[in-house]
């Protein structure tokens, strides 16, 4: 008996994980990924210059965004069932996965703390001067740490998780192709911000992964 | 493309975990090949085939046949 693709129904077996959740999960986590990196960086303007009451403030709010964010992970659960066997390659693709998110939460920890200035929520994003050492840390991890890690992940990956993250780096290169120069000309016709190029990296990021969470769980 | 893989592997008793464990898969990636949203490569293909002890045209069909 062929089963044809009109027998898409999801029983059981098919898996707890969707799109909605595999993309409610990358919400979440970068959510709070964003709060914990506020509060921190909030933080240490607060103790080198003195806390005002919209530093404390802002800290509080965003701590309880960042628990807002971990309690909902918890609530959604978006990761494998603990008793579901894994192929090798599958475990050695996640275990590149999570050596690259604590390496990418070290290297924000060191943005954060490398920052100089007293603009409060604004430094997280903005151009402010960063320690040498801070910047140099930075700049090795994520030039020589983590394409290692990425082309070990990537020689473990299956091929549907190679294609999904084809299709999601299509996304994001359309993305950028795009945005790019519409928004430079928006800017040199007046009627846009300078534009921001580590705005556009983040925006296409979050592009190529809701691409590669699409054709992964849709 | 349509495919028996959903059957051939319900008639083993095993889940999709375990048969993504034995192909050196994901799970989502057995799961896309059974509801038709991924087409296996040759490769991937040959070892189903190998897997079942069937040739890959009894368990995928294009349609064509």
């Amino acid at each position: 008996m062929m089963v044809t693709h009109d027998d898409r129904s999801r029983g059981p077996d098919s898996g707890g994980m969707t799109f909605g959740k595999a993309l409610g999960g990358l919400a979440l986590v970068l959510g709070a990924i964003f709060a914990a990196g506020v509060t921190l960086g909030v933080a240490v303007v607060a103790v080198t210059d003195g806390p005002t009451g919209p530093m404390l403030a802002t800290i509080a709010i965003m701590l309880a965004v960042c628990g807002v964010c971990l309690w909902g992970l918890l609530r959604l659960k978006p990761w494998p069932a603990g008793d579901e066997p894994v192929a090798p390659s599958q475990r050695r693709a996640r275990s590149m996965l999570v050596l690259s998110g604590i390496l990418g939460g070290v290297l924000g920890i060191i943005l954060s703390l490398g920052m100089f200035g007293d603009e409060g929520i604004d430094v997280a994003f903005s151009n402010a001067p960063l320690a040498p050492a801070a910047a140099a840390v930075i700049l090795a991890g994520w030039l020589l740490v983590v394409p290692v890690l990425s082309w070990i992940w990537w020689r473990n990956i299956d091929e549907h998780e190679a294609q999904a993250y084809t299709s999601g780096a299509v996304v994001a290169l359309y993305f950028y192709y795009f945005v790019t120069p519409a928004w430079w000309i928006g800017w040199r016709g007046g009627f846009l911000p300078e534009p921001q190029h580590m705005l556009v990296f983040i925006l296409a990021t979050i592009a190529w992964l809701g691409g590669w969470a699409w054709h992964r769980y849709r | 493309m349509n495919n028996r893989l959903k059957v051939l592997r319900a008639e083993r008793d095993w889940s999709q975990a375990e048969l993504a464990v034995r192909l050196d898969v994901s799970r989502q990636a057995v799961n896309a090949i059974e509801t038709g949203k991924h087409d296996p490569s040759l490769p991937l293909a040959f070892r189903i085939g190998r897997l079942f002890g069937m040739p890959i045209e009894e368990i995928f069909d294009d349609g064509h046949a």
